[in-house]
C-alpha cells in the first residue's frame, strides 16, 4: 500500500487533514520594488502569434522554437489540465492521463503525441487537434472551456503543433531561479499589485513567465492573489503568497498593518527579557498590535506547570510561590519546574510520540527500552544534535540499545526516510515517493537518493517468542540499496540538497546522514526542533503546523525563529536552555486577556493563545485533583498517563480527546478539536463521575472531615484552578448548596455537582 | 453532452439520402437532422445511449433508432398511431416515456409529423471542425503510417495516409495514386481475403468515427459507414468477407453486414477506448482488446459476450489470431505478449512473454501461422517462434514507434510503417533491411525492395 495512502487513512481515523504539504524551492530572489499603485508591472510578453496559413509553403515561415518542456508543460500546468483532479491523475481522466503538473515531460510527450494512437494531435492540420479542441470545447470537454482560440495557452500549444511538436530532450535548459517582483511589501488593506515572474534558465536564458506562473496565498484573510498574479490585500496581518512554476517556487511577503492607534512608548514600555522580546515586540509594532499585560502570579504558575510538565500545581505550591518575595521568583519556578521528574515525564512523552513508540509494532520489552532510552537523554538533557545522531546511526540489540527500535518500527527504507524528515526537517517527502512533489522543488531522484541513505540496516531476529517486534539485532549493513522505480536503478545515497556520497565510500550511511543532519550547514534540523518547542508553549508554532516547514510556508516571524535557531545551535542544541529561555519571555508571559485592538492576533504573540490541554494532562489533572488515580492494565496504579510509554494502552477518555495513535509522525495525529463524545464522556462519562464520587476521594475525604462548605469551594478552586474563588463566586456556589449541617450524604452529592462543575469548566479543562 | 451521429450508407444500398428532398416549403414535413435530432437528443439520449442503453433501446443513430430494442422498433413509418416511440411520449401507451418529463407540445407535434411523413432519413449534419478553427500552416510532417496491409496477391501494400489511403505497387515500391475519401487520418486498413475490398478506418478524433469501403479493383467508394461516436482504431473482415468487425475510442464494437453496410451487432461491454478486433478463422468468434485491460470473446452471429481474459494487467493495444489454429495472442502496456488457445467455452494461457521494454503496439502473425511479429513502443520489432513463443530475430532498431505491421502474403517479407511516417520492408528470414520504402518528409519512395 501506497504511503499516502496508508497516513491519509490513518489520519482519516483521527477526523483530521494533514496539513502536510512540505515545501522548498529553489533559490528566491525577491526585489523590493512594489510600484505606487494599480497593476503596473512587467505585462507578460505576448507570445508569438500563430503563423497564418498564408501558403502552404511552410519552410518560408520562421517557427518561433517552442519547447515543450519549458512552454508547453508550463501551459498545461497553468491551465489545471495536468492537476490532480483532472489529466494528472493516476488514471488520468477520459483515458489520457498526464504525469501530475507535467514532473516527466517524456511521459507527457508521448501521452500527447504517441498514445491512444496518437489521437489528440495533428500534425498536418494542427488546429484539428484535440490538444486544442478539447480546451476550447469546440468538441465537448468534461473538464469545460479551459481557454479561447488565439488566447496565449492556445497559441503556445498550436505553434508547438505547427513546428513539427518538437519532443523534450535531455539537453533542454533547466530553471535555476525564480525571481518575483516586487519583493517584500507593507501595504494597506484594499491596496492590489501585480506580481512579476522571471525565470533564470541553466542556458542563460532570462524569460518573463508571469503568465505562466502559479500563484497562492499561504493565508487568504491577509491576502488573495488571482491567476494573473494580482495580489489584493483583504485584512490585516502578514502573509506569504508563493510563486511556482515548472519545479522553482518563489516566495514574497505582504503585510497589512492592524487599523489601531497604538501609542510609540507602548512597545518601549513593554517588558522585555531576553532576545524573544525584542523579534516579538519589533513585529507587534511593524503589524500596530498592542500587546496585553502580564499574566498575574495564579494564571502564570498554573500555564508554566501545564505547559513545561502537563501537571497542575498544588495549593501548596502555589501559596509558596505567591509568598515568594523575590523579583526573579518566576525565573526560579521555571528552573525547579525544569528540573522535575514530571517534566521529564512530559517530554519523554512528546518525544515518543514523534518517534512512533508504539506497541503496534514492538514487543513489550522493546516499548520499555526504546521508551527508557529516550527518558535517559531526556532526564540527562542530551544535546538535540547528540541524540537524533544517535538513533539515526543506532545499532546493537533491541532491548539493550533502546534507539534501535527505530529501525523495527520502520522496517524499510523509504518508511523511514518520510517519518525521519517530518521528524527531524519538517519536511513530508512522501509525494516524491510516486512523483516529483507537485508543490515543491522535491523531486523523485531526491526522494530516492535520501531514502538509499537507510538502505543498509540489517536486521537479524532471535528466535525468542515468535511475535512481532521481538528482540532483534539492528547492524548496518555493507551492501543494499533502493531502487528508484521508473529508472529501476540506484540513486547515489544523498541528503535533502546535500552532497551525495561517493561512488566508492565505505562509510555507515547513516553515519553520513547523521554527520550532515547534525552538521553546521544544515539550519533546518535546528530550526524544526525550536518551531516544535516553540509551538508547545505558544499553542501554535512560529511556522504552522509545527512540522510543516516547507519554504512555501512562511514563519509568523521569520528573525525570530532566525534568531532562536541560532541561539540553540550556538547554545549545543540545549532543549532544556531553550525551554527556560521561552518560558522566562515576556512574551510567554503575557496574559491571555485580549486588549482592544489584538483580539484578531492568533499568531504574533501579543497575548497568551488558550488551548485545551492534551488529553493526557485533562486524565491526570482529573486523578489529580481528586486524588482518585487512574488504572490502566498492565502498570501498577498510580501511573500517570503521561508516564506510559505507549499510546496503546486502552483508555477510552484519551482516545476521545486525541491523543495520537503515533502511526504516522505528523502534528496531526494528535487531536484538538472538540467533539460530541468529549462533550457527552464528560457529562456521563465514568472517568470523571466515578473520581468525584468516589469514597475515597477528595469531596469524600473533605466531607468526612467535618469540612464546611466554604472550604471545600476553596479547596477545589486552588486545586483544580490554582487560585482561589472570588467572592461573588462563593457566594453564589454557597448560595447552591445544602447547609453545612444538612446530612453529609446529601451534602456529599451536592458537592459532588460542585467538583463536576468546577473540573468541567473551560477555565479548568483549557490553558490559559 | 451527448451528441446524436447519423449512420449514412453511400453507393450500398439501404438508406435514403436527403439529398432528393424538395427544399423544405413552410409546410414541408420535419426533417431528421435539423427537427428531430435535436428532440431525441435532448430527450432520449440521457437513457437509450450505447452506456445505458434502457430497454435494449439506442437512440445514437437513425439505423439503431429504426431498429429497436428488446420489444422491437419503436416506429412505423408513416403509421405514428402504431409507432410505440410516438405514442409512449404522447402518454397514450404505457410506459409513458420520458418517465419523468413530459415533452413540449411542439416536440411531440415534431416526432408525430416527422413519422406520419415517413419517418425518412436526411443526411447528417456532422460536428465538424473545419471552417470553424483558425487556420494554421503546419511544419512538413509527413501523415504517420498507423496501418499498413498487402493485397492478398502480394502485388500492393496500402497504408494509411491524411484524408487519403496510400498505396504502392510491390515489389517495386513505386507509389500509386493514393485513394480519397477518409476525412481524417487513416489508422487502420484491412484487404478481404478475396482481394476485393479495401477498408480505411479512422475519422476526426473527438467527432466522429469512419469507415471508407473501397472496391479494391477501382478504387470506388462503395460505401461510408459511420455509426462510432469516435476515432475508429481497428477495422478486420471476417474469412468470407461477409462481416465487418470495427473499434473505436467510444467504447463499441461494430458489426456488419458487408454486402448492405448495415449494422447487426453493436457490443458494449467494454469500459474504456477498444483498440483492436479479430475474428476467428471460421469467423465465428471474435475477440476485442482494450484499453480496459481485458479482452473479450464474442459470439459473432449472436452478438452475445462469451467470456473476458483479464490476465493482461495493462491496457491492451492488439491481437491477433494465428491462422489456422484458436491460438488467439494480444500485447499492450504490460509489455508483454499472452497468447491463449479460445474456444467459445474459454481460454487457455498458452504463453506469457515479456517482449518488449515498452508497450506491445501491434501484433502480426505469418500466413503460414509459423511466425509472430511484434513491434513495441521501445521501437523495436521482434519475431517470434509462434508455436513454441521462443525469441527468434530482431529488426534493426526503428526510428519512431512502429505501429503498422504486416507480413506479405508469401511470408518472405514484413512491412513496417511508424509514427514518423516512413515505410520499410524486411526480410521475414533473415530479420534484415529489404528496402525503405517511404522516408521521413517524403512522399516519394525512397527506395526499391531488392529481392
Amino acid at each position: 500500500m501506497r504511503r499516502s495512502c496508508s497516513r491519509d487513512a490513518a489520519i482519516r481515523r483521527w477526523g483530521r487533514s494533514p496539513v502536510r504539504v512540505a515545501s522548498c524551492c529553489a533559490a528566491v530572489a525577491a526585489v523590493a520594488l512594489w510600484t505606487a499603485a494599480g497593476e503596473p508591472l512587467a505585462q507578460p510578453a505576448p507570445p508569438e502569434p500563430i503563423r497564418p496559413m498564408a501558403s502552404h509553403a511552410p519552410s518560408a515561415a520562421v517557427i518561433p522554437p517552442v519547447s515543450f518542456t519549458t512552454q508547453v508543460i508550463p501551459v498545461l500546468t497553468k491551465m489545471g489540465c495536468n492537476s490532480g483532479p483532472c489529466h494528472g491523475a493516476e488514471a488520468g481522466k477520459n483515458g489520457f492521463a498526464l504525469t501530475l503538473r507535467g514532473y516527466d515531460p517524456a511521459a507527457d510527450y508521448d501521452a500527447i503525441v504517441r498514445q491512444a494512437g496518437g489521437r489528440r494531435v495533428n500534425p498536418l492540420e494542427p488546429a484539428r487537434s484535440l490538444l486544442l479542441l478539447k480546451p476550447t470545447e469546440a468538441v465537448p470537454h468534461m473538464g469545460g472551456k479551459r481557454f479561447e482560440p488565439g488566447s496565449m495557452p492556445y497559441t503556445v500549444l498550436a505553434n508547438w503543433i505547427a513546428a513539427g511538436m518538437p519532443p523534450p530532450s535531455a539537453n533542454d535548459p533547466r530553471l535555476v531561479r525564480l525571481e518575483v517582483t516586487p519583493g517584500d511589501a507593507t501595504l494597506a488593506v484594499g491596496d492590489t499589485r501585480r506580481l512579476g515572474v522571471t525565470a533564470h534558465f541553466s542556458d542563460g536564458a532570462v524569460r518573463d513567465v508571469s503568465a505562466l506562473a502559479r500563484f497562492a496565498s499561504a493565508d487568504e484573510t491577509v491576502a488573495s492573489v488571482d491567476d494573473r498574479g494580482v495580489v489584493r490585500i483583504t485584512g490585516p496581518g502578514e502573509t506569504a503568497v508563493s510563486v511556482s512554476f515548472l519545479t522553482g517556487v518563489a516566495l514574497t511577503r505582504v503585510r497589512a498593518p492592524f487599523p489601531n492607534d497604538v501609542a510609540a512608548d507602548v512597545y518601549e514600555r513593554s517588558p522585555r527579557r531576553n532576545l524573544i522580546d525584542d523579534h516579538v515586540l519589533a513585529k507587534l509594532r511593524e503589524l500596530r498590535i498592542p500587546p496585553s499585560g502580564q499574566a498575574d502570579d495564579h494564571a502564570f504558575i498554573r500555564r508554566a506547570y501545564l505547559d513545561a510538565a502537563g501537571i497542575l500545581p498544588t495549593r501548596a505550591e502555589v501559596e509558596a510561590f505567591l509568598a515568594d518575595p523575590s523579583p526573579d521568583r518566576r525565573a526560579a519556578l521555571v528552573d525547579r519546574l525544569l528540573a522535575r521528574d514530571e517534566f521529564v515525564d512530559y517530554w519523554t512523552y512528546r518525544w515518543s510520540d514523534l518517534l512512533l513508540v508504539s506497541s503496534r509494532s514492538l514487543g513489550p520489552a522493546n516499548v520499555r527500552a526504546f521508551y527508557n532510552w529516550i527518558r535517559g537523554h531526556v532526564a540527562a538533557n542530551t544535546p538535540w544534535d547528540r541524540f537524533v545522531y544517535e538513533l539515526a546511526t543506532a545499532t546493537g540489540r533491541t532491548i539493550d540499545n533502546g534507539a534501535t527500535n527505530y529501525y523495527l518500527i520502520h522496517r524499510n527504507p523509504t518508511d523511514i526516510a518520510e517519518n525521519f524528515t517530518q521528524a527531524f526537517l519538517g519536511l513530508t517527502l512522501t509525494c516524491a515517493r510516486c512523483h516529483n512533489h507537485p508543490m515543491e522543488k522535491w523531486t523523485q531522484n531526491d526522494y530516492y537518493g535520501f531514502a538509499n541513505l537507510f538502505a543498509r540496516v540489517s536486521m537479524k531476529e532471535e528466535a525468542d517468542g515468535g511475535g512481532k517486534g521481538d528482540t532483534a539485532t539492528i547492524l548496518s549493513a555493507a551492501t543494499g540499496d533502493v531502487f528508484h522505480p521508473r529508472s529501476g536503478r540506484a540513486m547515489p545515497p544523498r541528503p535533502l540538497d546535500g552532497v551525495p556520497m561517493s561512488p566508492g565510500s565505505h562509510e555507515d550511511r547513516r553515519v553520513y546522514l547523521a554527520k550532515w543532519l547534525t552538521g553546521p550547514d544544515n539550519r533546518q534540523f535546528a530550526r524544526t526542533l525550536v518551531n516544535r518547542v516553540w509551538g508547545n508553549f505558544f499553542g501554535r508554532g512560529l511556522v504552522h503546523p509545527v512540522d510543516d516547514l516547507r519554504e512555501t510556508n512562511p514563519a509568523s516571524n521569520e528573525p525570530l525563529l532566525e534568531a532562536l535557531t541560532t541561539h540553540f545551535i550556538e547554545s549545543g542544541y540545549d532543549v532544556r536552555g531553550l525551554i527556560r529561555l521561552i518560558m522566562t519571555s515576556a512574551a510567554y508571559q503575557r496574559s491571555s486577556e485580549p486588549r482592544p485592538g489584538n483580539e484578531a492576533d492568533d499568531r504574533f504573540c501579543s497575548r497568551y493563545l488558550t488551548r485545551r490541554l492534551p488529553a493526557e494532562v485533562i486524565l491526570d489533572a482529573f486523578s489529580q485533583v481528586t486524588g482518585v488515580p487512574e488504572t490502566f492494565e498492565g502498570y501498577p496504579t498510580g501511573t500517570r498517563a503521561l508516564q506510559l510509554p505507549d499510546t496503546r494502552v486502552s483508555s477510552y477518555f484519551l482516545d476521545v480527546f486525541g491523543r495520537p495513535a503515533r502511526v504516522i509522525t505528523s502534528a496531526a495525529e494528535r487531536m484538538q478539536d472538540p467533539t460530541l463524545p468529549q462533550a457527552l464522556h464528560t457529562i456521563n462519562g465514568d472517568t470523571l463521575n466515578r473520581r468525584l464520587m468516589a469514597d475515597e476521594g477528595l469531596i469524600a475525604r473533605l466531607v468526612a472531615a467535618g469540612r464546611s462548605n466554604a472550604d471545600v469551594i476553596d479547596e477545589l478552586y486552588w486545586t483544580a484552578l490554582s487560585r482561589p474563588p472570588t467572592a461573588a463566586e462563593r457566594e453564589r456556589l454557597l448560595a447552591a448548596l445544602a447547609p453545612d449541617t444538612a446530612d453529609p450524604a446529601e451534602r456529599r452529592r451536592g458537592l459532588e455537582d460542585l467538583g463536576w462543575a468546577v473540573l468541567t469548566s473551560t477555565e479548568f479543562l483549557f490553558n490559559h | 453532452m451527448r451528441r446524436l451521429i447519423i449512420v449514412a450508407v453511400l453507393g450500398g444500398a439501404a438508406v435514403t439520402t436527403g439529398a432528393a428532398q424538395p427544399p423544405a416549403a413552410p409546410a414541408a414535413p420535419p426533417d431528421f437532422a435539423r427537427d428531430v435530432v435535436p428532440v431525441i437528443e435532448s430527450q432520449c439520449l440521457r437513457c437509450h445511449n450505447t452506456a445505458k442503453s434502457e430497454g435494449g433501446l439506442l437512440l445514437e443513430t437513425y439505423e439503431d433508432m429504426m431498429r429497436g430494442g428488446d420489444t422491437g422498433p419503436p416506429i412505423v413509418p408513416g403509421e405514428p398511431d402504431r409507432s410505440p416511440l410516438v405514442l409512449q411520449v404522447e402518454g397514450r401507451a404505457k410506459p409513458k416515456m420520458p418517465p419523468k418529463k413530459t415533452l413540449s407540445a411542439d416536440e411531440m407535434a415534431i416526432l408525430r409529423a416527422w413519422v406520419a411523413a415517413g419517418a425518412r432519413y436526411s443526411p447528417p449534419r456532422l460536428p465538424h471542425p473545419d471552417g470553424r478553427l483558425p487556420a494554421i500552416a503546419p511544419a512538413p510532417v509527413s501523415p504517420r503510417v498507423t496501418a499498413i496491409a498487402w493485397r492478398p496477391d502480394g502485388r500492393e501494400l496500402v497504408f494509411g495516409g491524411y484524408k487519403e489511403l496510400r498505396r504502392m505497387a510491390m515489389p517495386d515500391g513505386s507509389l500509386q495514386p493514393g485513394w480519397s475519401g477518409p476525412s481524417d487520418l487513416v489508422r487502420s486498413v484491412a484487404w478481404s481475403a478475396d482481394g476485393r475490398l479495401v477498408a480505411a478506418a479512422g475519422g476526426p478524433p473527438g467527432f466522429f468515427g469512419e469507415i471508407v469501403l473501397y472496391d479494391a479493383a477501382t478504387g470506388d467508394v462503395r460505401a461510408r459507414l459511420e455509426g462510432h461516436r469516435d476515432y475508429v482504431y481497428d477495422v478486420a473482415f471476417n474469412h468470407d468477407a461477409s462481416r465487418l468487425a470495427s473499434c473505436g475510442y467510444d467504447r463499441q464494437i461494430r458489426i456488419r453486414d458487408v454486402a448492405s453496410g448495415r449494422t447487426i451487432g453493436v457490443l458494449r461491454e467494454h469500459t474504456e477506448a477498444v483498440y483492436a478486433v479479430a475474428f476467428n478463422s471460421d469467423g465465428t468468434l471474435l475477440a476485442s482488446a482494450s484499453a480496459d485491460r481485458s479482452v473479450k470473446i464474442w459470439d459473432v452471429e449472436t452478438g452475445a459476450r462469451l467470456y473476458t481474459i483479464t490476465d493482461p494487467t495493462g491496457g491492451v493495444l492488439t491481437l491477433a489470431f494465428r491462422p489456422g489454429t484458436s491460438e488467439l495472442a494480444a500485447g499492450g502496456n504490460d509489455r508483454r505478449i499472452r497468447i491463449w488457445r479460445v474456444s467459445r467455452e474459454g481460454a487457455e494461457p498458452l504463453h506469457s512473454i515479456p517482449a518488449h521494454d515498452g508497450a506491445v503496439l501491434r501484433l502480426a502473425y505469418s500466413p503460414d501461422g509459423s511466425m509472430l511479429a511484434s513491434s513495441g513502443a521501445d521501437r523495436r520489432v521482434r519475431l517470434w517462434d509462434a508455436a513454441r513463443g521462443q525469441p527468434a530475430r530482431l529488426l534493426p532498431s526503428q526510428s519512431d514507434w512502429p505501429l503498422g505491421l504486416a507480413f506479405s502474403p508469401d511470408g518472405r517479407q514484413i512491412a513496417v510503417g511508424r509514427q514518423d511516417g516512413t515505410v520499410s520492408v524486411y526480410d521475414a528470414g533473415t530479420g534484415e533491411l529489404a528496402a525503405d520504402l517511404v522516408s521521413p518528409h517524403a512522399r516519394r519512395p525512397a527506395g526499391v525492395v531488392r529481392r
